[in-house]
This record gives C-alpha cells, sequence and structure tokens, in this order.
C-alpha cells in the first residue's frame, strides 16, 4: 500500500484499475505454470542421472543380499553371499587394499606438501612447471606406470640390461610396497591440487601475528600446520578413495605378484564362470564402505572445530628465498618424484619397447622392430583409432553432460533437489570404475529389458554409456567450480541489454568457460581413451580397446610389443592434448585466454579482486571441486 | 484533510500530464519465493524523464522488485507496463532483451573477456547499428564517462571505479528510454561514490530518460530523486519527494531509516494546531504529530528526532562551564548550520566527539540515559562535559507508541 504525506492511501495508477492482484490458489497455479519448463528440463537432468549413474549400480549391489529380486537366486534375502565372498578371501583382500591405500594416502601427502611448500611458499627455481607436470602424471593411467617400474625391474628389463638387476628390488617394487608407491604417486596431484591453494593462502598476516606477538619460526609453524588439517584431510580421503578403487594397478603389479586386493577379487568374481554377481555385489559394497568409513572419519575431525581462516582479506606470506643449497633440496625433490613417478615408468615402458630383451644396453640392442611389429599385426593399430574414436564421442557427451550437471548445481545448490544430485554425484565420483563395469553388465543383461527390446549387452553402445557414466560425475565436479563462479549478473547483462537467452550464454558466458570447458574435454578424453576396468569388462567381442589391447599383449609375453602399444598410446593422448591446447592457444580470441591475467592497477579494485580471487577453470579451482569430499 | 490526488501530485513533484504514457506502470505486483512474499502488492508509476529512487534496507524487496522490472524475474501476480506496453501480466511475460531498458548492476557485471569497448558495443547490437558506428558510440560513451583512453582494455585491468564508469557507457549508450540502476555505489568507496553519483545524475537527466534506482543509503537516496520510494518488507510504505519522506514520514520506520539523532519517549500534552506538548520525565519539549490526528493529552508517544532538529544550546557556542573546549579548535561555519528556534532546552553531557571537517558531530546522553547523536558544534567538548541541548519542534516528529522502544545507545 503507497501513503502520501500524512499517511493516507494512495491508489496511483493506471493499471490497478484493470485487474485485481491475484491471490490464493490462482496465484499458485500460475507459479506452478511458470515454473514447469525449468520443472522438465530438472526431471530430464535427474532422469539421465538416474538411467546412468544410479540404477546399474544400485541394481548389481542389490544382489547382495537379494538375489531373487532379479532372478539371480532363490532368496529374498540372504547372507550367504557375504559369507562365501568371505571365506573367497575378501577379507584379505579388503585388508590388503585398505593397507596399500593408507600408505599410499601417507605418501601422497606427504610429496603434495613438499611440492606444494616449494611452489607455493618459496622461489625454488622450476616450482611453475609443476602444474603442468602433476597434470601429466593426472593423464597417464596407474596400468601404464605400473608397467613401466614392471619394465624396469623384471629379469629382462632395464635394470638387468645396465647389468644392475636384483632380486631384492624386483620383490620390493612387485609387491605391496610396490603397489603402494606406484598409488601414491598416481594420487598426489589430487593430494597437491588439495593442499596447495591452503598452503599458498595460509601465512601471510597469521605468521606475523604470531611472530608480533613474540613467537619465532617454529611457534609461526606449530600454529600454521594445524590450520592445514583439512588440505590435508582432503588430500589423504581422496588418495585413499582413489587408491582403493583403483584397478589399473591391481591387475598389474598386484597380480603378477600375487598380491590381492578388492578390485580384482571383484574382477575375477565377474570374469570366471559362472560369474557371480552376489559375491562380487558384496565385494562392491565393502568398497563403497571402506570409502564412506573413510568420509565419515573425515567428517567426525573437521565438525568439532573451525579451520576457516582464508578469507577474501588474508594476506598471502610473501615466498622466501631459499638459496643455492635450499633451491638445490627443492629442486632434487623435485626431481625425486617427477622422476620416479612419470620418468623411470616411462623411461620403463620406452625402454622395453626399443631394447631386444636379455641382450644388454647397446647401441646394437636397440631395435624399432616392435613398432614396426605393431603396425604389421592385424588388429593392433585398430584399438587405438577405436578408442579415440569412442573417446571423441563419448569426451564430448561427457563434458556436455557435465556441463549440464555442474550448471545444474549451481543453480540450486541451495534446494534440496541440488543437494541430492551434488551427493548422488560426489557418491559417484568415488565409485570404482570396476563397481560401474559390473553394474552395466549385470543391469543390462537382464532378460526383462531384452524382452522389452532394448538389447544393450555386448554392444558399442553400452560400453560407451558405462564410459560417460563413469566420467560424467567426475567432469561435472571439475565444471562445478567454473559454473559456481559465474555470477548470473552476466547473464542478466547480456538479456537486459538485448541478447537472447542463446546469445547471453554464447557472448557472456561461454568465453569465460572456454578454457574450463577444454580442460574437462581433455581430461575425459584422455581418460576414456586409456579407460580400463569398463573396456576390461564392457568391451563387446571382437572390439578391443587400447588398454585391453595394451595388456592384452603383455598378457600374451610380448612385452616388447605391449609397451610399444603403451608409448604409442601415450604419445597420441599428450599429442591430442598439446594439439588442443596449442590451437586454443593460437586461434581463441584475445580475452578468452587473458582475462583471468588482469594487470596490477595501482589501487585496490573490488572487482578485480573478485575476479582474482577465484578463477574459473583454474587448477586450484578445479581440483578444489574435484577433492569435493572435502 | 488532502486531496489524494493532489497529495500524490505534490509527492511526485512532477504531475504526469494526462496523455503521456508512464515509463513506468507497476500494479499490485507479487513476488513470491517458495514461502517468502519478496515482493508484496506494490503499485507505483514513474513518469517519462523521472528519478525514481526506491530505498530500503536488506530485505526489503527493492532488489526484487528492480529485476521484476528488468526482466530477470518473473512476477508472481500483478501487472507491469513499460512505456504503455505490458510487459508482465496474466500470461506474458516479456524477456528482459525485449524490453529496451538497460541496467548497472552492483557488481558491474562486466564481461571480463571483452574489451571496455566491447562491453559498451554489445548493448548497441540491439539498435541495428553498423560496426563503425558501434565503434564510434561505444567510444564517445565511454569519453563521457571519462575513460577515452581505456577503451582498449579488459576489466581485469580497470579499478572497480572504472569498471562501474563503463557499466554506466554501456547502459546510457544505446539511449534507453528507461535506465535502472541495482546499487550501483555500494561497492567503491566514498570518493568515488560521490563522484560517479554526480556523474549518473547528470547523465541521465541529460538522456531525458526514466530512471529507477535502488540503495540502502539514504544521503545517496535524498541526493539523486525526484521521488523517493521506502520499502519495508516487501511493501512500498511512502512514495514522495525527498524532502516530503524526510520531513513527514508516513511510520517510524520511514523515519528511522531515513536518519535521527535519537528517541525519546514521554506522554501527549496539548497541541496548538501545528505543535504537540510532550511530557519527556518531567522536560516539556514541542515536536509535530505525525499520522494525521494528534494523540490524545495522556497518551504514550515516542518523539523521534532528526539530527537537523538537535543543537547546542544559546548560540553556535555551547554553554559550556569552565574550561571544557579545547583551545585552537574553533571552526568558523556553525552559523550555516544554525537550526530554527528552540521549542525546548534539556540538559546533557557530551560522551562522544567526531571530527568531520566542517565541525564535530557528537555523541551526548540526556537525563534517563537516552543518548542523541550526530549534534553539530564548531568546537570539541571533552568527553562528559556537561552542555545544554535545544530540541526545535520541526525535527521532533511524534508518533504515538505503537511499538517497543528502541534500546538506549548509538
Amino acid at each position: 500500500m503507497v501513503h502520501g504525506a500524512r499517511g493516507e492511501r494512495l491508489t496511483p495508477s493506471v493499471l490497478t484499475a484493470r485487474r485485481p492482484p491475484e491471490q490464493g490458489l490462482a496465484l499458485k497455479f500460475r507459479q506452478a505454470g511458470r515454473h514447469s519448463s525449468v520443472g522438465l528440463a530438472r526431471l530430464g537432468v535427474a532422469a539421465v542421472v538416474v538411467l546412468l549413474l544410479v540404477v546399474p549400480p544400485a541394481c548389481f549391489l542389490i544382489q547382495a543380499v537379494s538375489p531373487r529380486l532379479f532372478n539371480q537366486g532363490t532368496s529374498w534375502l540372504t547372507w550367504s553371499n557375504v559369507s562365501t565372498a568371505f571365506t573367497d578371501g575378501l577379507g584379505r583382500a579388503l585388508l590388503d587394499s585398505v593397507a596399500v591405500s593408507l600408505g599410499a594416502g601417507l605418501l601422497a601427502v606427504v610429496c603434495a606438501a613438499g611440492l606444494a611448500f616449494i611452489s607455493e611458499r618459496t622461489t625454488a627455481p622450476g616450482r611453475r612447471l609443476f602444474v603442468l607436470a602433476l597434470w601429466a602424471v593426472l593423464l597417464v593411467p596407474s596400468y601404464l606406470v605400473a608397467v613401466g617400474w614392471e619394465e624396469i625391474v623384471l629379469k629382462s628389463g632395464l635394470l638387468a640390461s645396465m647389468g644392475l638387476w636384483n632380486h631384492t628390488i624386483q620383490r620390493t617394487v612387485l609387491g605391496p610396497i610396490g603397489v603402494a608407491f606406484v598409488l601414491g604417486f598416481k594420487g598426489t596431484p589430487f593430494a597437491y591440487f588439495a593442499l596447495a591453494p591452503s598452503m599458498g593462502a595460509l601465512g601471510g598476516d597469521i605468521e606475523s601475528s604470531v611472530r608480533v606477538h613474540g613467537g619465532g619460526r617454529i611457534d609461526a609453524l606449530r600454529v600454521i600446520a594445524p590450520l592445514l588439517l583439512p588440505a590435508i584431510m582432503s588430500g589423504f580421503v581422496i588418495v585413499f578413495a582413489e587408491s582403493v578403487g583403483d584397478f589399473g594397478v591391481a591387475t598389474t603389479i598386484a597380480a603378477s605378484a600375487h598380491f590381492p586386493v578388492a578390485t580384482y577379487t571383484l574382477y575375477e568374481s565377474i570374469s570366471t564362470f559362472p560369474a557371480n554377481f552376489g559375491v562380487a555385489a558384496v565385494v562392491g559394497w565393502s568398497l563403497i564402505g571402506t570409502v564412506a568409513l573413510a568420509l565419515l572419519l573425515q567428517n567426525g575431525l573437521m565438525r568439532s572445530r573451525s579451520f576457516a581462516v582464508v578469507s577474501g582479506r588474508s594476506r598471502a606470506s610473501a615466498p622466501k628465498t631459499l638459496g643455492r643449497v635450499g633451491d638445490s633440496m627443492a629442486l632434487g625433490f623435485a626431481v625425486a618424484f617427477f622422476g620416479a613417478s612419470l620418468g623411470v615408468p616411462l623411461l620403463g615402458v620406452v625402454s622395453s619397447s626399443l631394447l631386444v630383451p636379455f641382450k644388454g644396453l647397446h647401441l646394437s640392442s636397440l631395435t624399432l622392430s616392435n613398432y614396426k611389429g605393431l603396425l604389421g599385426v592385424s588388429g593392433l593399430s585398430g584399438p587405438i583409432r577405436f578408442s579415440a574414436e569412442i573417446g571423441l564421442v563419448c569426451g564430448l557427451a561427457t563434458v556436455t553432460l557435465g556441463a549440464v550437471l555442474a550448471r545444474t548445481m549451481a543453480s540450486s545448490r541451495k534446494g534440496i533437489g541440488g543437494k541430492v544430485l551434488d551427493m548422488a554425484l560426489l557418491v559417484a565420483v568415488a565409485l570404482p570404475g570396476v563397481v560401474f563395469a559390473a553394474g552395466y553388465i549385470f543391469a543390462y543383461n537382464l532378460p526383462f529389458l531384452a524382452h522389452a527390446g532394448i538389447d544393450l549387452y555386448g554392444t558399442v553402445p553400452l560400453l560407451g554409456m558405462a564410459y560417460v557414466a563413469n566420467a560424467v560425475p567426475q567432469s561435472s565436479r571439475i565444471m562445478l567450480g567454473p559454473f559456481s563462479q559465474i555470477h548470473d549478473s552476466l547473464l542478466h547483462a547480456a538479456r537486459v541489454h538485448g541478447a537472447g537467452w542463446a546469445r547471453s550464454w554464447r557472448s557472456g558466458v561461454l568465453p569465460l568457460l572456454a578454457r574450463p570447458l577444454l580442460w574437462a574435454a581433455l581430461l575425459a578424453f584422455s581418460g576414456l581413451f586409456l579407460e580400463l576396468p569398463i573396456s576390461e569388462l564392457l568391451a563387446p567381442p571382437g572390439v578391443v580397446p587400447v588398454s585391453v589391447a595394451i595388456l592384452s599383449v603383455l598378457g600374451k609375453a610380448n612385452i616388447g610389443q605391449g609397451t610399444a602399444l603403451s608409448v604409442l598410446a601415450v604419445a597420441f593422448t599428450l599429442g591430442v592434448v598439446g594439439v588442443c591446447l596449442g590451437l586454443f592457444h593460437l586461434l581463441a580470441p584475445p580475452g578468452w585466454r587473458h582475462w583471468q591475467r588482469p594487470t596490477p592497477v595501482k589501487e585496490p579494485a573490488v572487482g578485480n579482486d573478485a575476479q582474482t580471487a577465484a578463477l574459473p577453470g583454474s587448477a586450484s579451482t578445479i581440483q578444489a571441486d574435484l577433492v569435493g569430499v572435502s | 484533510m488532502i486531496n489524494v490526488r493532489t497529495a500524490q501530485a505534490t509527492a511526485l513533484g512532477q504531475l504526469r500530464p494526462e496523455n503521456t504514457v508512464p515509463a513506468v506502470e507497476v500494479a499490485g505486483l507479487t513476488k513470491v519465493f517458495g514461502s517468502k512474499v519478496a515482493v508484496d502488492n506494490i503499485s507505483l508509476e514513474v513518469a517519462p524523464g523521472q528519478f525514481v529512487v526506491l530505498l530500503g534496507p536488506s530485505g526489503s524487496g527493492k532488489t526484487t522488485l528492480l529485476r521484476c522490472i528488468a526482466g530477470i524475474e518473473r512476477p508472481s501476480a500483478g501487472r507491469l507496463g513499460i512505456a504503455g506496453v505490458e510487459m508482465d501480466g496474466p500470461g506474458t511475460h516479456l524477456p528482459p532483451e525485449k524490453r529496451d531498458l538497460a541496467m548497472v548492476f552492483q557488481d558491474y557485471a562486466l564481461w571480463p573477456h571483452m574489451t571496455a569497448e566491447q562491453n559498451v558495443a554489445f548493448a548497441l547490437r540491439r539498435r541495428r547499428h553498423g560496426a563503425d558506428e558501434r565503434r564510434s558510440r561505444s567510444l564517445l560513451a565511454l569519453a563521457q564517462v571519462g575513460l577515452a583512453g581505456l577503451a582498449g582494455r579488459y576489466p581485469g585491468q580497470l579499478s572497480g571505479g572504472e569498471q562501474q564508469r563503463v557499466a554506466l557507457a554501456r547502459a546510457l549508450v544505446a539511449e534507453p528510454s528507461l535506465l535502472l540502476f541495482d546499487e550501483p555505489l555500494s561497492n567503491l568507496d566514498a570518493d568515488r561514490r560521490e563522484q560517479l553519483r554526480v556523474d549518473i545524475g547528470a547523465m541521465v537527466r541529460r538522456l531525458g530518460a526514466a530512471a529507477v534506482y535502488i540503495t540502502h543509503d539514504q544521503a545517496e537516496a535524498f541526493a539523486l530523486a525526484d521521488v523517493v520510494g521506502v520499502l519495508d518488507q516487501g511493501r512500498l510504505v511512502q512514495l514522495a519527494t525527498p524532502e516530503t519522506v524526510y520531513r513527514d514520514p508516513v511510520s517510524e520506520f520511514v523515519a528511522r531509516f531515513t536518519g535521527l539523532a535519537g528517541e525519546l519517549e514521554g506522554v501527549a500534552g496539548s497541541f496548538d494546531g501545528t505543535h504537540l506538548t510532550v511530557d519527556v520525565s518531567g522536560h516539556e519539549i514541542h515536536g509535530r504529530p505525525m499520522l494525521g490526528e494528534p494523540p490524545e493529552r495522556g497518551t504514550p508517544v515516542r518523539v523521534l528526532i532528526r539530527p537537523t532538529a538537535a543543537h547546542f544550546g544559546g548560540s553556535d557556542s555551547p554553554q559550556l562551564h569552565g574550561r571544557e573546549a579545547l583551545p585552537g579548535l574553533s571552526l568558523s561555519n556553525g552559523s550555516a548550520r544554525r537550526p530554527k528556534p528552540p521549542s525546548a532546552t534539556l540538559d546533557a553531557v557530551a560522551l562522544d566527539s567526531a571530527f568531520r571537517g566542517w565541525g564535530y558531530d557528537h555523541v551526548i546522553e540526556l537525563a534517563g540515559g537516552r543518548r542523541l547523536s550526530g549534534i553539530p558544534h564548531s568546537q570539541r567538548l571533552r568527553f562528559e562535559s556537561r552542555a545544554q541541548i535545544v530540541l526545535s519542534a520541526d525535527g521532533c516528529l511524534v508518533f504515538p507508541t505503537s511499538q517497543p522502544a528502541r534500546p538506549a545507545g548509538l
């Protein structure tokens, strides 16, 4: 109600007379109509998530206790699968998985803390290359790192060629310690991306406040270290979860060392005839339960205390100059880590593909016969083409769906729907690929689907669906940060200045997301191109993805050709990544590339601060969301 | 009794000629988010060329109302027209791009991947100008806001004030008939805020466009507005000229939100046709009764005191006792702020003084512990020095007591 100068009621206007404002039910109906299109879109998103991500694993996992539900047994509710699984060694496998994953988590956190300290708090040379190198570690699949180490320490490997072979070294690497180390190296990028932002932001004023109140360097360290606990826990838990669900090392080093881990137990339950989905489901539950326990433990540790010390006003401490000795030590640490995680395995794979076995390390023992043979062997050049094609198609589908999910979550995070979606994707990130694969095998092999005319089992589309389903949770979480940081006012500004919905997105927002979208696409492509567990379990007869081909050739003891194929596959992946990034650098308009790098201005600018504080697509932002388990 | 139409005409300053179409018409507009009514049955009209400022605290619904006018939010009920065309109504909702308006956002909303010139030129695309003309107009608009040399810079390379100037140029360049401002100065420091406020007022009036501007800062609102609309909990509680809102607020909320020195509780006494006598703890003060009829004698009332109504007693110099005035700090512009003849004089104790450049603002405490703030004087009073406060009747607004009083203090 409008009032005039003395409180009298005014009725300004022309439009008021036309129609009284709606009330009650009419108002609710109109609101419902307006929101129907948004509601339909959200319903569609929910349906895709349920069909792709929820139904297959759920159908599979329910077999653990209710085999009759899908005609896999006679009991509606039974614990026999649980007892069978533990009789068959699940307990031992699970303990092994937990033990090596704990070791991997610790190793990753230590390595990541060292690297993050060097890159964020010092001026050591080469620190700016860390992120690039860590991306490379992330892109190379764990089974190739494992194969690389195998090729170093085996009797036919590089150490033997150099005359340095030692049985103890072989037994150490090809055993629990080796498994833990490889998983730790592979997990270090996750821990780094969780730790580095906090490591960079902490210090500054907090350190100064300790010093001005009489504390020394040790006291400052004592104050700061506990504040890093959330980041350390996040890093540890994500590495632990990744390690528990890893299949690449399980199927290589662990399998050949007869060191049973849970993921390989699950694989054996399904791949042997007759497949025992009930026992496999019990293993699946135990994997999920292990990860859930770690998450709960982390939440319990974090809940009782507030660690929120990084705010928009926080001032990062100035990087320290280490001096010649310090720089050398920092460089040595980085070289040792990247050497062990990337250099040595790549050297092992490359040397294995180029050397004639048991001939020593001479120029005469170098040969390209493996590569020549690879081209000549029928069917071995096909896997690269097939994986490239399906990687491209599924990679684009993954990024598209991931972007839709990220936008949905970013715009409805406070609502119940948004929270449910967030939680579903978080759980799916933690779900091991081998569980996904088993779920797809089981769900799409159910007789009633065939009766309904849906006959996807044993087809490439089903393989593609499983690829997308497995990659989408991670992809959407990668993009969640950038999408969350795009303020709606950018879209609104475009709309009020005359642009339609599509142009507002195209001109006003997508250029800002170009870099994170590109990275997400490249990550999805690389992951899918070299993906192992789903390929191993779901590839139709006659179709051989690269990863399956590599392990198949290695399994036939054709080590040279297997490693040659690995080298070509990794080179192809890195080539695609390099070419795409190069093209982006060359072809993208300057604003797309440079808007994230404001030049310093003389005066503080609120807008600048807001932008530089959170750069969509920056590594830290991406990984902060990737490690959303925190 | 004032005639309603006359009151409105007086309040709005400029009565719209009968045959002109209002720039904005809002009738019974309501916006509901879940169970929360953000905008509650608001009706208002903006004449062409009129500058309307919507003033209200956080959560009062002003931003939602502005976003409804922009088309960013869709009203739950009611009608909204721009330049005579219905934008929102039963079964009707025109998207923002079809409304031919421009908007300046609180966070600037500049596209960081576009240069300043590209940001400004974006708003010209709907005008179907050629590329050359778009460029020349954009450069001209940037020059008008003082950024002629920064057209090639990206937003990230500009300061906050410069970014908001780019946003202003983007809004003005297409010469829309309606401009919307969403707290455009709130992210700027005080100095730049004042500069940009002056520029916004001048440029909008030069363009002749109607403007709807929202803010929570009453000084900003009074400085810019032809008409001020005060919002409270989703309702438009007063729509009038700045002078009227300040002099004759329709509620205690409006009075408080537009600036008070303090509040006193008392009992209504005699009414002489203009002023009401109020007994405050045995002291008689005078004020103007608000909300129509004066309260009956003996009823409890609350006196809301405008800062302009209170000054130190006697002359420019307070009635100081002994040596409380600090030597060497005398300033000479006190006479310009001399209030009207006092209606009552009360004993007070100085609690605080703040140097304001022109002199000092003081906080004083009256008998009974009530405090008044923002009392000007050319000299600084020492802590706990005694003084006399004169309250002018015109700035003492008397409301019947309907709500609990605010706690004493600042």
